[in-house]
């Protein structure tokens, strides 16, 4: 075997095992991650790790093989050893829809960056914080990740691709409080977006330290492009994941084709360049594609897996994820509204609201309907201008009317926010964004 | 492991200093939903690295793939420049380990057939319990793992350690209840016991009512405190001369909690699921008092916080996988518990609430301020835990609520985190305020 070439091994395996479907995911990872904190490195870490999976599913049960040992004689006894556990399953009912074999080879190239370079970069965007007196302190961790992953499926499909990947997460602490923030790309790294976004977090850490809390109630919201990303993934996009609409328990169930938002939101999930979620294909080997969820305020599809779209009697499209080893599930990967006609003065023209940015994360209760966003910057809006700038706040409501309250809709547009999304234990990562909108009489806290 | 050996030897012919750490882990899980079942089975295997040179400290991880040796690890050693500055190696010199018992299990991963059994039986269990549940989810994992830690200070620390994970979620209408637990040991597992109790959970978080917003005296459940318990990691875990500024804080005043509230870290307890006889640098495992009587007392370290903050390791020097740098991590946090029972606990209050767990929290580490939605909460009315509540938010500052602990309960209940165990009693807090 070829150094680095496991192309024999993972045919042989497809050939080998009988199954009614089964794919071997490959996927090698290298890169480093470094942790500057107030003007000195505090961590750097380097790694090159490799894994491989195989997934079958033999009479409605999956059988999932991971090792992270890529040599020859690993590689040789997988079939073997998932032959042998398959037996010992019982008949399930998991059935997967299948998809048209693709061949695929995409290739992203990365900047090449020297480490003293990184930590130059790292020292520049944090200089300006340092020298202000307020600040108690400044972190960023920074990862700089290449993937290369290979999916071979039993229908035929060949799908490699090789992306770089940077994540950089801000935090900056006063005395009163902290105020954090991700930005993640793909391919070169946007450095002005990351520094005016790491320069205006600093500004509103700063402003925060006159924060007031927020009188808890009803308000008209204007969000900024990485609160409204965060938001329609909570209302929008994790209830229109396919195993939710299955399972019964998203509000989206069996209203494809009605009206749940204004017509000025269209919401989709899309393999965009740049991105930290981009991916051109799927963790099932299905080529990742433009997924309109919401077009004009009409719902349209829902994110599906093999699994979920074999249930729903639908097409898998793409949004099939999981962490290698794992069972893959319908995910997100860049969730973003589409920008709308409004300028800045005019989405801040209520009599009395709040601008909110910094997302820091939300929550999505399937149960009871209910979802939180949160954000750690906030003003009050007072006849379209800034005034009092509060602590972090909350904003909640119920997902199947929070869509419906959207009124305005920005021309500015961002999908820089990053992060990894967690789904039954499994994280996977997202980008998310759109422009910034206007919501109507939302609860505040 | 053979290459550790040769990684070492040669670090020592390069004048530099290593520390390698070695994970072999052996994992098998049966998740099963009403209706299906699957099997993941997974090995990890690689090397986390750590050298010293210069007096900078740099961390690499490697899994193994064909034509993997030691050369391209010390090509990465030769290379390497540019780290962390360091006085000396973050290393462990003491070649002392704790004495742990019942670390492995010898029935090692379960086997396929007797993994399906078991989580199949434990549906049934929660299925005949109560004719009710509608759904059950369940979920068995058993791991067998092999670290070795070795460096050029002549350590070299070998441990075997079973984990045996079971969990199972009942559904039932809108109430859920779900029974998690963690054991070294496999024949421990009760796992009918457990789905029956996931099961009258689900049936009695049934019919929620709305609760009124307001200020509510509040019982935390173990789970509950075992979430706001973590939120003080950063407080009670060494400062690198980090981004926190918690630790700078607490030297202005170590009188941080109320005099009920003491919390220790031991990872020598013999049995519990996060006990090692030493840690991921091969520090020996010790018990700490963190916060004793309210008073903060010692932070848990690792080698390189030590070395900064002048002390010695507590052998909380951790790794997730080979594939993490070492971060500084709990093994069991134990909440001293107080006198009363729970039912004594309950009767305390006339009018409040009993938080079973908290989720979607959020938490601002500088102020203190954590926002959360109880799940699962009771409403306690004259002394009684009655009916059942629909999630709200409660707002509370943890800074403060630590100083306001006033009754616990003797029992206590042990809750697994994800690296971790925080055995903790339930505990009684005035004044929390419930919105929605």
């Amino acid at each position: 075997m070829m150094v680095g070439d496991e192309t024999e091994y993972l045919h042989r395996i497809i050939e080998t095992v009988s199954a009614d479907y089964l794919e071997v995911r490959l996927q090698k990872s290298s890169g480093e991650r470094i942790r500057y904190t107030n003007g000195r490195v505090e961590g750097i870490h380097n790694f090159q790790v490799g894994d491989i999976a195989v997934r079958a599913l033999k009479n409605g049960s999956w059988m999932i093989l991971h090792r992270s040992d890529l040599r020859e004689g690993v590689l040789r006894d997988l079939p073997s050893i998932i032959l042998r556990s398959m037996e010992g399953l019982p008949e399930g009912d998991a059935r997967v829809a299948g998809s048209e074999p693709c061949m695929m080879k995409k290739e992203i190239k990365g900047r090449d960056v020297s480490l003293e370079e990184k930590i130059e970069f790292l020292e520049d965007l944090q200089s300006s914080i340092m020298e202000d007196f307020l600040i108690w302190s400044s972190t960023i961790l920074y990862s700089e990740v290449t993937v290369f992953r290979r999916i071979i499926t039993s229908e035929g499909g060949d799908l490699t691709e090789k992306i770089p990947f940077s994540l950089f997460r801000s935090t900056i602490s006063t005395k009163r409080s902290s105020y954090s923030g991700s930005f993640g790309f793909s391919g070169e790294v946007n450095g002005a977006v990351l520094k005016e976004g790491i320069e205006r977090m600093h500004t509103a850490t700063i402003s925060q330290l006159r924060g007031r809390m927020v009188k808890p109630g009803r308000y008209d919201v204007i969000l900024a492009p990485s609160l409204t990303g965060l938001f329609i993934e909570e209302v929008v996009g994790h209830p229109a994941e396919g195993d939710f609409i299955a399972e019964g328990k998203s509000h989206l169930k069996g209203v494809i084709g009605e009206q749940i938002a204004p017509d000025s939101v269209t919401v989709l999930d899309a393999p965009v360049e740049g991105s930290f979620g981009l991916m051109f294909f799927d963790d099932e080997g299905v080529p990742a594609r433009r997924k309109e969820i919401v077009k004009e305020g009409v719902l349209t599809g829902y994110i599906h897996s093999r699994e979920s779209a074999a249930l729903l009697g639908d097409e898998p499209n793409g949004g099939g994820r999981g962490e290698i080893g794992k069972l893959q599930a319908p995910r997100l990967s860049t969730i973003y509204m589409e920008r709308g006609d409004f300028e800045m003065d005019e989405l801040l023209e209520v009599p009395y609201g709040i601008y909110a940015d910094g997302a820091a994360g939300g929550y999505l209760s399937m149960l009871d309907q209910r979802f939180e966003i949160n954000a750690q910057e906030a003003y009050i809006i007072e006849n379209g201008e800034f005034k009092q700038p509060l602590m972090g706040i909350s904003i909640r409501g119920r997902v199947d009317e929070a869509l419906m309250k959207i009124d305005a809709v920005g021309k500015d547009f961002s999908i820089v926010n990053a992060g990894f999304d967690d789904k039954r234990g499994q994280v996977v990562p997202v980008s998310r964004g759109g422009p910034s909108i206007r919501i109507l009489d939302v609860w505040v806290e | 492991m053979e290459i550790v050996e040769r990684i070492i030897q040669r670090s020592r012919r390069l004048g530099v200093h290593t520390e390698v750490y070695s994970e072999k882990t052996e994992i098998s899980s049966f998740i099963a939903d009403t209706g299906r079942i699957r099997e993941e089975r997974g090995e990890i295997c690689g090397i986390g690295l750590r050298v010293v040179k210069n007096n900078n400290l740099g961390s690499f991880s490697f899994s193994f793939e064909e034509g993997f040796d030691e050369k391209r690890v010390l090509d990465k050693i030769e290379r390497f420049s540019l780290g962390t500055p360091v006085k000396e190696p973050p290393f462990t010199f003491s070649d002392e380990t704790t004495s742990v018992s019942g670390l492995c299990d010898p029935a090692g991963l379960v086997e396929v057939e007797k993994g399906v059994e078991i989580v199949q039986d434990a549906i049934k269990a929660a299925k005949n319990h109560d004719g009710r549940i509608e759904r059950v989810t369940c979920q068995l994992t058993s791991s067998l793992r092999e670290i070795e830690v070795s460096n050029t200070f002549g350590i070299d620390k070998i441990r075997r350690e079973t984990r045996y994970h079971f969990s199972i979620t009942c559904s039932s209408g809108e109430g859920q209840g779900r029974e998690i637990i963690v054991l070294r040991s496999c024949k421990l597992l009760d796992t009918q016991q457990a789905a029956i109790k996931a099961a009258e959970m689900a049936i009695n978080a049934r019919n929620k009512q709305r609760v009124e917003e307001g200020r509510y005296d509040v019982v935390l459940h173990p789970g509950a405190v075992g979430l706001i318990i973590s939120k003080l990691l950063p407080l009670i875990s060494a400062d690198r001369g980090g981004s926190l500024p918690l630790m700078k804080m607490v030297g202005l005043n170590p009188r941080i909690g109320s005099t009920s509230l003491s919390i220790y870290d031991d990872g020598t307890i013999d049995g519990l699921a996060y006990s090692v006889p030493f840690d991921d640098e091969g520090w020996p495992t010790q018990p700490n008092a963190i916060i004793e009587q309210g008073v903060f007392r010692n932070p848990l370290y690792d080698n390189l916080s030590a070395q900064i903050n002048k002390r010695f390791s507590t052998g909380n020097g951790m790794r997730s996988s080979y594939r993490s740098d070492i971060s500084v991590s709990p093994h069991n946090l134990l909440v001293e518990g107080g006198d009363l029972s729970r039912d004594e606990l309950y009767r305390e209050v006339q009018d409040g609430i009993l938080i079973s767990d908290l989720i979607g929290s959020r938490f601002d580490p500088v102020s203190g301020v954590m926002t959360a939605m109880p799940v699962n909460s009771f409403r306690i009315e004259r002394g009684e835990v009655s009916y059942p509540l629909q999630n709200a938010l409660i707002l509370m500052n943890i800074y403060d609520l630590i100083t306001k602990v006033e009754m616990l309960s003797k029992e206590r209940i042990e809750i697994p985190a994800s690296s971790y165990a925080v055995i903790a009693p339930f505990i009684l807090v005035k004044n929390v305020l419930f919105t929605h």
